[in-house]
């Protein structure tokens, strides 16, 4: 009897308790699970255009990155707590006595950009997590890029799920590679089905 | 009025109630207690064994070679008993280098840990959930122990000591020399046994998981009753491994293959396949799960009664590239685009080498499957390359893959893995090993390079003139590279490169756009969960602009196939457009906008533009900066006495357009069109000699063309500001696996291109579409 009266009371209070915040939420929003993890969940109601693309300052790049909660294991190549990949063999980068010029700086909303560019063309009720694996400097053509690690992962509204992992510009918060994708078995369902179309009306030649 | 709290004090009144709930849960009750509920417990015990538990040691349908087995079949009438582990959860392997276990098998996504023995014992009811994680686990088991141990074979067949017996791609560093185990990841490998996924088993690379799902019109059915597809399942992951061999000291790593229809994808498959026959030596995969109830098995050996009457293990009736690229043994007369059935190729010459060192080098099935596993190791070690060095003893930086800061990009679409470079790979390694006598690999008997390429060319596969053992080639008077006896070449037939043409009937269409809203909306958004694509912030999210009048008009997304045709008496396999940034823009002169290159005719026979439309003389594909790639994109522009093509960065400097307006604000080098990363080629099996993509795989029956998939577009974003009436150029280059000259060079000793080369156009036929933007 105790129990039931207990799983009643714990269950009622946390059920007013969800309803209040989701009260609170009606639109596109996301829960802060810990510091490297945020999940997006698209509304019906979501804003349809992206957060606007404010760039950091180099003054605020040390307290937007988030290097020290993050552990980089021993036998990957770092920078300053960053994983260097790349054309890294050219110079000494792992040394911050190296020289290395960066061509972007880093945006402290980079992860609310791209959780709402994540969901902008899907439909509603899709949820997407992200959450962040690795600081990252590419070398490219001898200058540093810097980018997030991070491991995306979607639920759809009928339960379905992909997942991936990405390098997303720490600037402009867009995912620029990826990697890890699934491998389905019966891929017929994942098929995109569109007519050829008949003719081309389009006007296009070629030569 | 109810008093709701500030945020943290709804925390923890949160947590107190989650609490709540877990105690109320963890209080003894004997009726919810999951391992006590009638069937999960552990049945019919007393001949099991401590450590032992009940399995199926293969699929319903050969356990009791019915193949019209019903679903409803008692399953515990063919369970058999065997060792499974010693360990209270279902954990296991001990190869793992800073993992305590290799992998792990649970229920499904929401169990909370493995399953548990409280007695030592593994026996379950067929028909229980515990009872599918036990059969997955003891397969897993299985395959894993294989894979392991074979990978200890490579290390050792690869070097003495130190050195390398051979040109290896094996990495000594990728075995923790301190623990011997080896450096495969941080995570374990997760299975799920009894997943809640309907008619479908799938591996999830990001989370190193596997899921075993139902069949939803036959609820006994699981896929994780059948242990071939827990082979090919885990062979997803293997081969993930095995790609990634030299990419141990990086996070970032490399797939096999892309979301739609690709060569890399079908060879993927095609090993998977294998992974099953690696284990249980038998030639056919998944007669349970997908056989009896989806119509998918697929056979591995040409004497298979599934196969369709003309396919035989006759040397000259193989299943041999491309023209059973889209051959589906279940349904022969209907072609299909789909990676599985395409690796079949594959899958069939991997048991053809099986059967063939059997008698040759007197091995043991199992030793000639461990063998064909350990050049499966060093092939995709090789192909799978980040760090662009390649092998141990002629590698070096930029010795594949470009370099490492474009691997990624060479390996996804300018040079990826194919049929060509897969079994031109191999074939090295296998004369490098069972076929170099030195090495004693073959009992005393020698396997030719003959006996090589003769299998190789009796599947088509003989798509390569040279060994290509000095990768990037650049004194090939000290250094040469063996040839291929031509003799060998009989089945296998390679195309000039020209042959690939924009269908020439009368009246046909140049290209198919596909700009209806719904569709590519819903296209980009599944590119996108599939981490592919990113569009403009400029482009709206509703795709407003999307008028479907099957036309490029401002602001939208469109798809893009090219009519392509096949003008030469051969089957064309693996057609590749791609719409990816290239060098051929000169920015040599002042203003540097840049001008499009006219190449001289030692690279291309494509003389666009002339000079008096805007071209410029480049003759060097060089590329030293990532500056020197540019879009596939120029624009028109009509100038007072004549019009000429210029780049979109001098187009947009023209019109006065703020940078802030184009696609991408950071570069304006595409500032009106481009093709979206991840959308920028598009991929087609198989071309009939004569016929374009459509015809080729078109249903005989009905004449119903095919149906377009994603992989087949490439998707183009226009900006909403470039001006309707404005005329875009787009050079593409297009290419085919089995072709003459897109990958060597007939002078140069038949020497593979320089991964440079790739940077321009020699490789490859160039095909412009002219597209009018129209409003």
């Amino acid at each position: 009897m105790k129990k039931i009266w207990l799983f009643s009371f714990s269950a009622i209070l946390a059920l007013t308790i969800a309803i209040y915040r989701k009260g609170q939420n009606n639109f596109n929003q996301m829960t802060k699970s810990d510091s490297r993890a945020k999940t997006y969940v698209k509304s019906a109601n979501m804003i349809k255009s992206t957060p606007s693309r404010s760039i950091a300052s180099a003054d605020s790049q040390d307290s937007a990155n988030s290097t020290n909660s993050i552990s980089i294991p021993d036998n990957y190549p770092q920078r300053n707590k960053r994983i260097l990949i790349g054309d890294i063999h050219k110079k000494n980068y792992q040394s911050i006595d190296t020289e290395l010029e960066m061509i972007n700086s880093i945006n402290p909303e980079w992860k609310d950009i791209l959780g709402s560019d994540l969901l902008r063309l899907q439909d509603s009720d899709t949820q997407v997590s992200i959450v962040e694996e690795y600081p990252v400097i590419k070398i490219v053509d001898e200058k540093g890029k810097y980018y997030q690690q991070v491991h995306i992962s979607y639920v759809f509204k009928n339960g379905e799920e992909s997942s991936f992992r990405a390098l997303v510009n720490s600037e402009t918060g867009q995912v620029e590679d990826s990697w890890d994708r699934v491998i389905r078995e019966n891929s017929k369902s994942h098929r995109a089905g569109i007519n050829l179309p008949v003719k081309n009306t389009s006007g296009i030649t070629a030569h | 009025m109810i008093f709701f709290p500030k945020t943290h004090s709804l925390k923890t009144l949160g947590l107190i109630s989650l609490m709540g709930i877990i105690m109320s849960a963890c209080m003894p009750s004997a009726s919810t207690n999951v391992r006590t509920r009638a069937g999960a417990s552990v049945s019919a015990s007393s001949n099991v064994g401590m450590y032992q538990g009940k399995i199926l040691a293969d699929n319903p349908i050969i356990l009791t070679n019915n193949y019209e087995l019903s679903d409803t079949v008692d399953l515990n009438r063919l369970v058999s008993v065997d060792a499974i582990t010693s360990n209270v959860f279902l954990k296991g392997g001990g190869n793992c280098d800073g993992l305590d276990y290799c992998f792990e098998v649970r229920q499904n996504k929401e169990s909370p840990s493995p399953l548990q023995t409280t007695d030592g014992k593994w026996s379950y009811s067929a028909s229980t959930p515990e009872f599918l994680q036990v059969n997955t686990f003891y397969h897993l088991n299985k395959i894993s122990e294989l894979f392991y141990g074979t990978l200890d074979s490579t290390l050792a067949l690869a070097y003495s000591g130190l050195t390398p017996k051979y040109d290896t791609a094996i990495p000594l560093g990728l075995k923790n020399s301190l623990t011997g185990k080896y450096k495969i990841g941080t995570t374990p490998l997760m299975a799920y046994a009894d997943c809640d996924t309907p008619d479908n088993a799938y591996f999830k690379s990001s989370t190193n998981s596997l899921c075993f799902g139902y069949m939803s019109a036959y609820s006994n059915v699981k896929w994780a009753q059948d242990s071939t597809v827990i082979y090919h399942e885990a062979g997803h992951y293997f081969q993930k491994l095995q790609l990634n061999f030299r990419n141990y000291a990086q996070p970032v790593k490399v797939d096999l293959g892309g979301m739609s229809y690709d060569e890399s994808g079908a060879i993927g498959e095609g090993l998977s396949d294998y992974y099953s026959y690696f284990v249980n030596g038998r030639t056919h995969f998944a007669e349970w799960a997908a056989g009896r109830f989806l119509n998918s098995s697929r056979p591995m050996i040409e004497s298979d009664s599934l196969h369709a009457p003309g396919i035989s293990t006759d040397i000259d009736r193989h299943l041999s590239y491309p023209d059973y690229l889209d051959y589906n043994p279940n349904e022969a007369d209907v072609p299909a685009e789909d990676i599985h059935v395409s690796g079949m190729i594959i899958s069939h010459y991997l048991t053809a080498l099986s059967r063939d060192l059997q008698e040759t080098c007197s091995y043991t099935k199992k030793d000639s499957t461990i063998v064909i596993t350990h050049l499966i190791n060093e092939t995709l070690a090789e192909l799978g390359d980040l760090t662009a060095t390649g092998t141990e003893l002629k590698g070096a930086a930029n010795k594949i893959n470009l370099s490492a800061s474009y691997a990624k990009d060479w390996l996804t679409k300018v040079n990826p893995i194919n049929y060509r470079s897969f079994m031109q790979t191999f074939a090295k390694n296998l004369k490098n090993t069972v076929g170099t006598p030195s090495m004693n690999m073959c009992n005393g008997n020698t396997y030719t390079q003959d006996q090589i390429e003769f299998l190789i060319d009796s599947y088509g596969l003989l798509l390569f003139r040279t060994y290509n053992e000095h990768r990037n080639l650049t004194n090939s008077t000290t250094l040469v590279n063996t040839p291929v006896n031509a003799l060998n070449r009989k089945k296998t037939q390679l195309i000039n490169k020209d042959k690939i043409a924009i269908d020439p009937t009368p009246g046909a269409s140049v290209a198919f756009v596909v700009d209806n809203r719904d569709q590519i909306k819903s296209g980009v958004a599944s590119l996108q969960a599939d981490g592919l694509v990113t569009i403009s912030p400029q482009t709206p999210s509703d795709l407003g602009f999307n008028n479907g009048n099957g036309k490029v008009s401002p602001g939208e997304i469109v798809g893009i196939a090219l009519n392509l045709y096949n003008n030469s008496n051969t089957v064309m396999g693996g057609v590749q457009v791609l719409a990816n940034d290239w060098n051929h823009t000169d920015y040599t002169k002042s203003p540097a906008y840049g001008k499009p290159c006219q190449f001289p005719s030692t690279l291309t026979s494509d003389k666009w533009p002339l000079t008096t439309e805007g071209g410029e003389t480049c003759n060097s594909v060089d590329a030293s900066a990532s500056k020197d790639f540019t879009p596939v994109c120029f624009v028109q522009s009509s100038e007072t006495s004549s019009t000429r093509w210029v780049t979109q960065k001098e187009f947009k400097n023209k019109l006065a357009l703020n940078d802030s307006l184009c696609l991408d604000p950071t570069n304006d080098k595409d500032c009106f069109i481009r093709a979206l990363k991840g959308a920028d080629q598009a991929y087609y099996s198989r071309i009939n000699p004569g016929q374009t993509w459509g015809k080729s795989l078109a249903d005989p029956k009905t004449g119903e063309a095919p149906l377009l998939s994603w992989g087949n577009l490439i998707l183009f974003e226009v900006s909403k500001h470039i001006p309707p009436g404005t005329v875009i150029d787009c050079r593409f280059r297009v290419r085919f696996t089995n072709c003459e000259d897109c990958y060597h060079d007939a002078s140069n000793s038949n020497n593979d291109y320089k991964d440079k080369d790739y940077n321009g156009p020699k490789p490859f036929k160039i095909i412009h579409l002219q597209i009018p933007i129209t409003d």
